[in-house]
């Protein structure tokens, strides 16, 4: 109780300090603008702000699920077979370090301009951070599991899908959170560099007009977002991993 | 009637610092229906020996028969308890105890039956839709007995099954075990450290001689069954027990 007295005191203060800072006229509000510009964008900009967004929210749920599933099927193929593991190892190794934003101008330089090359940067930050985590999660299921199985009389196919694909599910829940909270900010720095929409240009837009409010609308609608769809897969998480003990 | 007989098996690890015999040429015979227990000191090999039994692990020289046929790799036929926690932890108690069953396509009906069958019999009726780790580490044993049960094996390999758990649980599970096994017949073979333990429950005991593991000494329990807890209190499973302990202490 006490500690959620000094967290919400701490939060109502902030918000306070920000409204008397800028109603107060204190600050200018071209460097910081207050609560009534914000309201005014909303109110004036909301449906080129929905146009924007659902571009933006398409490109990174493409990119997100095309990512997060390639990840996992190449991660479990890696796994399960010494020749694919061989193969793949190398190149995994070369792309792992690669930071995704630092490919934009590469991809612009390749495929130009448009919804593709953005699909394509998303899909590929997420790809590497699951396909890693996929891998590294099959080794670590407990070889206990695995020869239990075995001296139950499984052999390898049904010892994958009733052990090793259950056992890994918690962590790779994980690792698809970490992947959409990632992907939100690889599709706004897509589209910072170049894109015809997207809530990204929006705020590029802004930028060039000293248009702070318009900003701040749109960091708070897409960290709304981000924050919305890391409530929904925990959610998932929890009904997926029921019976795995930091829930029970 | 033997359903396991090994002959003149040895295993050797290549090691960092070269050869090292885990397995000296045993000589071991298991009839149909036995409770056998192997005992040993820390390194004597006996959850090696118990683990090539399984079929997890592979001998270096002799044979090994079941059913007078060579065994390759593990199988149903030996369903292991191991020592840690092996329950599947995503499946529920009842799930757990139908793997192996699930495994062999056992028909769902024969399945239902056989598992509410076993789930009374463990005690654990009440839990069927638990998950293994809502419960206690006896709790657990008991669905891990359970479900090498439901396997119907040959042979039921126990790898120190009670090793991780308290003195209380222990006895608790030893009595459960003979319970359970004396309604259910099954060949056993029980690995442990722990000599009363071996004594309580088998029916002959395998005592092994440590670095390398070498047969030391084959015990016959004396002990009429059905065995109740004043086993232990008795004179005579108590002298047994020094002159046991002595032997596996390196005394001849």
């Amino acid at each position: 109780m006490k500690w959620k007295i000094i967290s919400i005191s701490s939060a109502v203060l902030f918000l306070a300090l920000w409204i008397v800072l800028t109603l107060g006229g204190f600050v200018n509000k071209l460097y910081l603008p207050g609560p009534d510009q914000i309201f005014g964008v909303f109110m004036e900009d909301y449906s080129k702000l929905f146009r924007h967004l659902g571009f933006t929210l398409g490109r990174q749920f493409a990119g997100f699920f095309l990512g997060s599933a390639l990840g996992i099927l190449v991660g479990l193929l890696i796994a399960s077979n010494r020749y694919v593991q061989a193969f793949m190892d190398p190149i995994i190794e070369v792309l792992r370090p690669i930071p995704p934003l630092a490919i934009i101008p590469m991809l612009i330089l390749w495929l130009g301009i448009g919804a593709f090359p953005q699909i394509l940067l998303v899909t590929f930050g997420c790809f590497v951070i699951i396909v890693v985590n996929t891998v590294e999660s099959v080794r670590n299921v407990p070889k206990i599991y695995i020869n239990a199985a075995r001296t139950l009389g499984a052999k390898w196919s049904y010892i994958y899908h009733t052990v090793v694909l259950p056992a890994i599910v918690p962590s790779l829940v994980g690792s698809v959170r970490v992947c959409a909270a990632a992907s939100f900010g690889l599709v706004v720095a897509a589209e910072f560099m170049g894109a015809q929409e997207g809530i990204g240009y929006y705020m590029i837009i802004a930028q060039r007009y000293l248009r702070t409010d318009m900003i701040f609308v749109s960091i708070i609608i897409i960290s709304a977002l981000a924050w919305l769809t890391d409530q929904l897969i925990r959610k998932a998480e929890k009904r997926l991993t029921r019976w795995s003990e930091r829930h029970s | 009637m033997n359903v396991l007989e090994i002959k003149q098996l040895s295993k050797v690890f290549q090691g960092n610092a070269g050869e090292v015999t885990a397995l000296d040429r045993i000589d071991l015979d298991v009839k149909a229906g036995e409770f056998v227990s192997i005992v040993g000191t820390s390194g004597c090999g006996k959850s090696t020996l118990l683990s090539i039994i399984a079929g997890l692990t592979d001998y270096t020289a002799g044979s090994m028969l079941l059913n007078g046929r060579p065994v390759e790799g593990p199988g149903s036929d030996r369903a292991v308890v191991f020592q840690s926690d092996a329950t599947f932890p995503w499946l529920s108690v009842e799930k757990n105890i139908k793997y192996g069953m699930k495994v062999k396509k056992v028909p769902r009906a024969e399945q239902e039956k056989k598992a509410g069958e076993l789930l009374k019999l463990l005690g654990l009726e009440n839990f069927r839709n638990s998950y293994p780790r809502e419960l206690s580490g006896g709790m657990r044993k008991r669905i891990d007995i359970g479900r090498a049960y439901a396997a119907e094996p040959d042979i039921l390999l126990m790898d120190e099954p009670f090793g991780a758990l308290d003195v209380v649980t222990r006895e608790t599970m030893q009595d459960e075990l003979l319970r359970i096994w004396s309604e259910r017949k099954r060949t056993v073979i029980f690995v442990t450290h722990d000599l009363e333990e071996a004594m309580y429950l088998s029916d002959r005991i395998i005592l092994l001689s440590p670095r390398p593991g070498r047969l030391k000494k084959v015990i016959e329990l004396p002990f009429a069954r059905p065995r109740t807890p004043a086993l232990r209190e008795s004179r005579e499973f108590y002298e047994l027990r020094n002159e046991l302990r002595k032997l596996m202490n390196g005394g001849e």
